[in-house]
């Protein structure tokens, strides 16, 4: 199935790109995804997004659909959904 | 609520005529003390539009002395201030712009010692610091003392701005809950980009304090001036956060 990804703030400097869509294996959840994503840009997106267990860090504000995702990275995925990445900021 | 002099309302008249703002509206604005860490490119900007739309007291909490790599953006500071304390700056510019303002400068930036204090002293808090540490101490402290923060951010092209207010939005722990590894202190920036993202601040806290009501509770504002894309998403409360939770 096909999913969209948004990036936004570092996590798009990091994949280069602003966003993309992801082919992923029917009935792949929210951590797949990520995983996915993480295979195709390689160890810097994957250390800002994952951490060592692949497991969503909590710096990152993670939304499927517009709405907030679990924090375990659980959440199922349907064909279609969108997923988008904000890393945390503090400039000024 | 204060009494609005014959200048104040010369001076204000135009915002006045905003619907739903109006005299009540300016009245509480100047009955209002709002602290700001730190008065830089974020801080910087949102002093002067509060401090220009007649807000009654500043605290600015600001450590150091002007550097020329400030003044790209840092518009309190000036280069004739280059080598001197950051704190004196700022009540400078921000009294010629609005004499009746109470400004109160602390040579210190936020920390864990005196965040209790320095909040315990205002109303609002506009937070526009550049470490986390210092953003959290902030936020604790505003949670313990159930009152509003106004979360303003930036990097690079792009800003993020959301409120906080106790018990109903979530805080800013509940949006990292941890020190976000890849954060570094110094960061690429247009001082156009983070005084946009103070202006969005400004109005936030205008808004709220006004009775206005905010615009950003539960929902961070993103932009990127690089594709001029706006947008805003929903943040969620954390029921195991260990700053707000309990609420």
């Amino acid at each position: 199935m096909n999913i969209s990804l948004e990036y936004f703030a570092q996590v798009r400097r990091s994949a280069g790109t602003g966003g993309e869509e992801l082919e992923v294996r029917d009935g792949s959840g929210l951590r797949d995804a990520l995983g996915a994503a993480a295979a195709l840009h390689g160890s810097e997106f994957r250390a800002l997004v994952l951490d060592d267990d692949g497991a969503v860090r909590p710096s990152i504000v993670v939304l499927v659909n517009g709405t907030p995702a679990r924090r375990d990275g659980n959440d199922p995925l349907a064909a279609g959904d969108t997923i988008a990445l904000l890393s945390a900021v503090a400039g000024g | 609520m204060p009494e609005l002099t014959a200048e104040e309302l010369a001076t204000y008249e135009w915002q006045i005529w905003v619907p739903g703002f109006g005299e009540a509206g300016q009245q509480k604005l100047k009955a209002t003390s709002a602290l700001i860490s730190r008065c830089g490119g974020l801080g910087g900007p949102l002093a002067y539009s509060l401090a220009a739309a007649g807000i009654g007291r500043l605290v600015i909490a600001h450590a150091g002395n002007v550097k020329p790599s400030d003044l790209n953006r840092q518009i309190t500071n000036t280069h004739g201030w280059l080598g001197r304390p950051r704190a004196e700056s700022a009540p400078r510019r921000l009294r010629e712009l609005n004499p009746r303002l109470e400004v109160e400068s602390v040579a210190e930036n936020v920390n864990q010692d005196n965040a209790a204090r320095l909040v315990e002293g205002v109303d609002i808090v506009f937070d526009c610091a550049p470490l986390f540490s210092e953003r959290f101490a902030m936020n604790a402290e505003c949670v313990r003392q159930n009152k509003p923060m106004i979360e303003a951010a930036m990097y690079c092209l792009e800003g993020q701005v959301t409120t906080i207010i106790p018990g109903r939005t979530p805080c800013l722990s509940c949006l990292y809950p941890e020190d976000p590894p890849q954060w570094k202190r110094e960061f690429p920036v247009f001082g156009a980009v983070s005084a946009l993202a103070a202006q969005v601040a400004a109005m936030e806290g205008i808004k709220l304090l006004s009775g206005m009501g905010p615009s950003l509770a539960g929902q961070l504002l993103y932009y990127d001036t690089g594709s001029m894309d706006f947008r805003k998403v929903p943040v969620a409360r954390r029921p195991d956060c260990p700053v707000c939770g309990d609420l």
